[in-house]
């Protein structure tokens, strides 16, 4: 079998070729050229691979570039991670922002800041609190999105979906000043798809489901439900339908 | 596409099922991606399927349900290789495989007594072929030939075996999944298998 890998500790800048190590440890800049696999990946600083990384669970507190794909149990960003392939990661959680060029697909993404993927997203679970950008497919058992700033979706699908406005300074700032509009959050998608659809501040195409309610800020081409269906005084839209 | 295909409201409509469910079971690949067909309308973008293929699946899907968790069920219609090894005494005492249709494979593929996925896979076909009494054993060889070629190009993406006759000259060939194949008159197709069906029936087997 196998011999056990060893641990891997760098402080301060250094060059490596890619390889097989146990607990992983960052205090400054690695550059890994090929791939990495690490049962725990810590990064204080910077880490760059030029090839696939694969680990247990990886937790970022600077900046992390990998070239390639990204297999991991659970990824921790406190800062900004950049993934050029695909991700499939377990639980995944950022604190800042994470940009995936591929499809990302995962248990569990919480995200507080901002969220990229060029090539759909899965999960059982998604939250954002902040920004996102899906081209293709967001696809979730339950999505739940505050908005702030503007966030985007080509589709969203899923069982329950729930979007609202952001709840913290901007919402304090309207109160205070109506019409305030600096910290905008919106959501702009071309269809929205569930069971239960719950929206705010949402400008969509179409949006299906069993029970739909339109919320405040809302600006929708056509609305197709199956049992219920509710409008909120400030929204707009334009033909809705009972199928 | 002469195919005929069903929007995504007729399907749930008629399947008695939720959007939750579709994205559940498209999340866990239990539909491929192939099958999510795009179209505009005059209400803007809808989703199509292949309706004869759809119903099929959701119809099994919903069978097997009680039986299996979804993800088990994801492994019983992904095209992808479950990492099974098996023994070519183990094919032929189970009464899988044939002696003749592993005699012609092993002509192809040698003597070596332990078989991966896709090795099963092309005996099982083989199997297949022979079974139907329309292809000869050349004809058969000449197939698993070109399966041993090329079925790993495809990747797990699906692909359909095809098997033309002209003049009593066979002919085989792979296609990628939804090709339309159009064929001159003469020409006779005596045999066409979906390798993802066969991936299907396989994994119940085994």
């Amino acid at each position: 079998m196998a011999r056990s890998a060893d641990d891997l500790k760098v402080n301060g800048s250094m060059r490596l070729s890619g390889g097989v190590y146990a607990a992983t440890v960052v205090n400054g800049a690695l550059e890994i050229n090929g791939r990495l696999e690490c049962t725990d990946l810590k990064v204080n600083g910077m880490l760059s691979v030029n090839g696939n990384l694969k680990a247990g669970s990886a937790v970022i507190n600077g900046k992390l570039m990998v070239e390639g794909s990204v297999d991991a149990a659970r990824l921790d960003t406190r800062g900004k991670t950049d993934i050029e392939g695909g991700a499939k990661i377990g639980e995944i959680r950022v604190e800042g922002a994470l940009d995936a060029e591929g499809a990302v697909e995962a248990e569990k993404i919480d995200i507080r800041g901002h969220f990229m993927s060029e090539k759909g997203c899965n999960a059982e679970e998604f939250r954002s609190i902040g920004r996102f950008k899906v081209e293709g497919l967001l696809n979730a058992e339950k999505i739940k999105c505050e908005l702030y700033g503007k966030s985007y979706a080509e589709e969203i699908g899923g069982m329950e979906i729930t979007i609202t406005e952001g709840q913290g300074l901007n919402k304090w700032l309207k109160n205070i000043f109506p019409g305030f509009n600096m910290l905008d959050g919106r959501l702009i998608a071309g269809s929205i798809e569930g069971d239960v659809v719950k929206l705010e501040y949402t400008e969509a195409g179409i949006v299906r489901g069993t029970d739909v309610y339109i919320g405040e800020g809302c600006d929708i081409m056509l609305v197709e439900y199956k049992r219920d269906f509710k409008a909120a005084p400030g929204s707009r839209i334009k033909e809705s339908r009972k199928i | 596409m002469d195919e005929e295909l069903i929007s995504k409201k007729e399907l749930l409509e008629l399947k008695g099922i939720s959007y939750g469910q579709l994205y559940r079971w498209k999340r866990k690949n239990l539909i491929p991606e192939e099958w999510f067909i795009r179209k505009s309308t005059f209400t803007g973008q809808e989703t199509f399927f292949p309706k004869a293929m759809i119903l099929k699946r959701i119809e099994k899907i919903m069978d097997m349900k009680e039986d299996l968790s979804l993800n088990d069920l994801a492994g019983v219609f992904s095209p992808g290789l479950p990492g099974i090894h098996m023994k070519k005494s183990e094919l032929l005492s189970r009464n899988i495989i044939s002696p003749g249709a592993m005699e012609i494979f092993s002509r192809a593929f040698g003597a070596g007594e332990e078989l991966d996925f896709d090795g099963v896979l092309i005996c099982f076909t083989a199997q297949k072929l022979l079974s139907s009494g329309d292809i000869g054993a050349d004809e058969c060889a000449s197939a698993v030939a070109c399966l041993k070629d090329n079925y790993a190009k495809f990747q797990g993406k699906g692909c359909e075996l095809v098997i033309l006759r002209k003049l009593g000259v066979a002919l085989c060939l792979l296609s990628g999944a939804s090709n339309e194949l159009l064929f001159e008159s003469r020409a006779k197709v005596i045999f066409r298998l979906s390798m993802n069906t066969c991936v299907e029936e396989l994994k119940l087997i085994l």
